[in-house]
């Protein structure tokens, strides 16, 4: 084969006719970007073909970073039916469900002790039962317990059987459950739990900001908050059962935040670079939900739920890249310093309001938000988006259409970003839309009167929304897009 | 009777959409002067072309940018301010990285700034580099071609002024003679070689060029062309396999038999007579003369 690509390359060479006529600057750049109608794109690649000081031009003038090579939307990759058995999530539902089997089996036979030895008839869930401690050990220190339980005065504790009621009460109720959360239950055992009356939820302000045995002493220059975790998709439960965004709550689940640190194994997180040897830095995660004040749970709902949440979304990253992406607004891979040192203030300060108000108040998961995530899991929707000659294409599985013809004749778009039925999308003249139901509905966002230039990207997580033009311009958002202001422009 | 506009008062229509899509009244640009730009470009590319293909390819322009360019080459200081904000930064990344190096990179900018405002003057007026771009691709990405064209003409300038203590080092003198050519091979291979090549697309025609010609490396053949590089790696085996089909047939199809076929292709390559790096630089000089006169 070696003989034969010599014979090709003397050949080709013979075929290199040095051209008189050259494409210009521009029709070069065209091509590069691929701007280029069809024929033409076609006459410049065979010119290329032909014309090595053009190929040569072209190839010293391409962009280390391209930006057409990137995918602005992200997708995530097919994963076959059967390769999603052999998932963590998969090894992780098996054991959840193995210990709200055990659980409930414990809890119903009051004559037996805790941790009595399981029926014979369970004997083959015993392994998954022996798993636990070292799942304990590996992710939540013992300083940390003591501290969490300090932190909950309000907390009527139920020593009987901890370990495993957190873990089952821990799990997610509603439709939107993620693996985040189930991941949260299963790593919660170690902590005290019991029941918490709807009296008890909210803890003062002041709490919060005293609560930090585990948020303020552990928390470092190098520490994270990770504060999208749970904003994009992840919805979290409050203690009774409805859903609360991340950053409302933050003030009252700090008092009794699970810190794990970085090194920690999680599965599932498979978009976490590794931490380097010796790395300090810690991911700050909300706890689960207490236990169940009710008991009178099937065996068999349990169960079903405990399974559903463990394979409803098997597939989907605990952190997309989205996240990652709105965390490193502060330079690659790096959390801002305004996230890194304004967290624990927030936190301090953050109004004593109940999680029921703080449920209203929230945008990211307000009614509408919530139903059209219902909808989007009985409806189609578009697995991808795009932007092709300033028109905003959405995908409907076999073409892609037109997602926004209200555009036409006004203004073009330059980007769109998406994530879930999440999407915003803008254009030229600061022009910016957002849909929360994957583009059935759209409204208008209007940046500041002093926004310019052309959209070139737009960062989001939860109701923080970052927005950068051509013009240097960042603008960003912490409700959610109701409100911008002008961010200093980088030096 | 309808009511709507004439043909020609549309047409102005449009071109104020155009105009006001493009943002020029705010870099100091009129709208007789932008509708002189379209014009212009219209005129490069298609000439001939009716008012309303004009108008659909002037949709297709990066108007915005083509409008501070030419704000910036009329001399509007409203312009130049955006346009310095813009990509001043910008340009002295872009030259570094063509350069590799600093401070050669930041030499190769200043000449473009240079060349940008207009340094000579045609007619008693300012002559600005900025007038030749048409918007067809992105400002930045044209400043990247142009920078890149600045550098391999410098290249080439520096290139030709080699002292003899240099060649003397390089051993130019006493290099051994260009070997005469070979023996002779059959010509029935080079035939079925160029008749597999000349029914390529042109698009693996240029994926061919790069590889074996230009040693490019699979991502910067991804980058040319949009792609990723192991489409370029698919594609690279997929072509040689086929063109190695082809070259197998077109001799059958010349008189051999598929061994003597087979023993053809593993003929040593000396045997043909071409000579590649001739060949390349011939062609280079012809190129970047012909370039420097278009711009």
């Amino acid at each position: 084969m070696a003989e034969f690509s010599n014979m090709l390359r003397q050949r080709l060479a013979a075929t290199q006719d040095g051209a008189r006529v050259h494409p210009d600057a521009d029709t070069l750049t065209a091509f590069s970007e691929q701007l280029l109608p069809g024929a033409e794109r076609q006459q410049v690649m065979a010119h290329l073909a032909a014309c090595a000081p053009c190929r040569e031009l072209l190839a010293l003038s391409q962009s280390e970073t391209p930006a057409a090579v990137l995918q602005p939307v992200f997708k995530p990759a097919p994963v076959s039916s059967w390769r999603r058995f052999f998932t963590p999530a998969m090894g992780l539902g098996a054991a959840v469900a193995g210990i709200a089997l055990t659980a409930v089996l414990v809890l119903h036979s009051p004559q037996k002790p805790a941790l009595q030895q399981p029926e014979p008839s369970l004997d083959a869930k015993a392994p998954v039962l022996d798993q636990k401690p070292v799942t304990e050990a590996k992710a939540s220190p013992a300083p940390d317990q003591s501290a969490a339980s300090e932190s909950q005065p309000a907390v009527s504790a139920k020593p009987a059987p901890p370990a495993v009621s957190a873990g089952l009460a821990g799990m997610p109720r509603g439709k939107d459950r993620v693996e985040n959360r189930t991941l949260a239950a299963s790593v919660a055992p170690a902590r005290v739990s019991g029941n918490i009356s709807p009296a008890n939820n909210a803890l003062p302000g002041s709490q919060a900001a005293a609560a930090p045995p585990v948020l303020a002493a552990e928390l470092k220059k190098s520490d994270f908050v990770n504060t999208s975790l749970f904003a994009n998709d992840g919805v979290v439960a409050d203690w009774d059962g409805r859903s609360a965004s991340p950053p409302a709550t933050q003030a009252q689940a700090s008092a009794t935040r699970f810190v794990a640190n970085a090194n920690t194994q999680f599965p599932g997180f498979s978009d976490i670079p590794p931490a380097p040897a010796g790395d300090k830095s810690h991911i700050r995660m909300l706890p689960s939900a207490p236990p169940d004040s009710t008991e009178h749970y099937s065996l068999v709902r349990k169960i079903e739920r405990s399974a559903r949440s463990a394979f409803g979304k098997a597939t989907a990253p605990a952190i997309n890249s989205n996240t990652l992406s709105f965390s490193a607004m502060g330079g690659t891979g790096t959390f801002s310093a305004d996230l890194q040192k304004g967290q624990p203030i927030e936190a301090a300060s953050a109004p004593a309001k109940s999680e029921a108000s703080a449920l209203e108040q929230s945008d990211a998961l307000s009614a509408r938000s919530m139903s059209a995530r219902r909808r989007l899991g009985s409806s189609v929707v578009p697995s991808g988006w795009k932007v092709v000659d300033g028109t905003l294409m959405k995908d409907i599985g076999q073409s892609w259409e037109d997602a926004y013809p209200a555009s036409v004749g006004k203004f073009e778009f330059t980007f769109v970003q998406s994530h879930g039925g999440d999407v915003w999308a803008g254009g030229t003249q600061a022009m910016l839309i957002h849909s929360r139901d994957a583009g059935a509905t759209w409204e208008n966002v209007k940046l500041g009167d002093t926004a310019s230039g052309s959209i070139v990207n737009v960062l989001f997580g939860g109701n923080r929304v970052q927005v950068k033009t051509s013009d240097d311009q960042a603008w960003s958002s912490s409700d959610g897009g109701k409100t911008w202001s002008l961010q200093p422009a980088e030096k | 009777m309808s009511s709507g506009p004439r043909p020609v008062e549309a047409a102005l229509i449009s071109v104020r959409v155009l105009f006001e899509k493009s943002g020029g009244e705010r870099y100091g640009l009129t709208l007789q002067a932008f509708e002189l730009v379209l014009e212009q470009v219209a005129a490069k590319y298609h000439p001939g072309a009716g008012q309303r293909q004009k108008l659909e390819f002037w949709r297709d322009l990066k108007l915005e940018e083509l409008a501070l360019a030419r704000a910036c080459a009329a001399g509007h200081d409203t312009a130049w301010q955006a346009f310095l904000t813009r990509f001043r930064e910008k340009l002295y990344d872009i030259a570094r990285g063509i350069t590799k190096e600093d401070s050669s990179g930041r030499d190769l900018a200043d000449s473009l700034y240079a060349d940008l405002y207009g340094t000579s003057e045609r007619d008693g007026r300012r002559v600005s580099r900025l007038n030749f771009y048409m918007g067809r691709g992105s400002l930045e990405g044209w400043l990247r071609t142009v920078l890149a064209q600045e550098f391999v003409n410098r290249y080439r300038k520096t290139k030709r002024l080699v002292s003899l203590e240099e060649q003397a080092e390089d051993g130019v003198q006493f290099s051994a003679a260009e070997p005469g050519p070979a023996g002779p091979i059959d010509s029935r291979l080079g035939a079925a070689v160029d008749e597999a090549l000349g029914q390529l697309e042109p698009e693996e025609r240029l994926v061919l060029a790069s590889y074996y010609l230009d040693n490019r490396t699979l991502t910067e053949i991804g980058r040319m062309i949009g792609v990723h590089e192991s489409t370029i790696s698919r594609r690279l085996e997929k072509l040689l396999k086929g063109l190695r089909k082809q070259v197998i047939a077109g001799l059958v199809s010349r008189g051999m038999n598929r061994v003597q076929a087979e023993e053809a292709l593993e003929a040593d390559v000396r045997y043909l007579q071409l000579d590649v790096t001739k060949k390349l630089q011939e062609n280079r000089s012809a190129a970047f003369q012909q370039n420097k006169g278009s711009d």
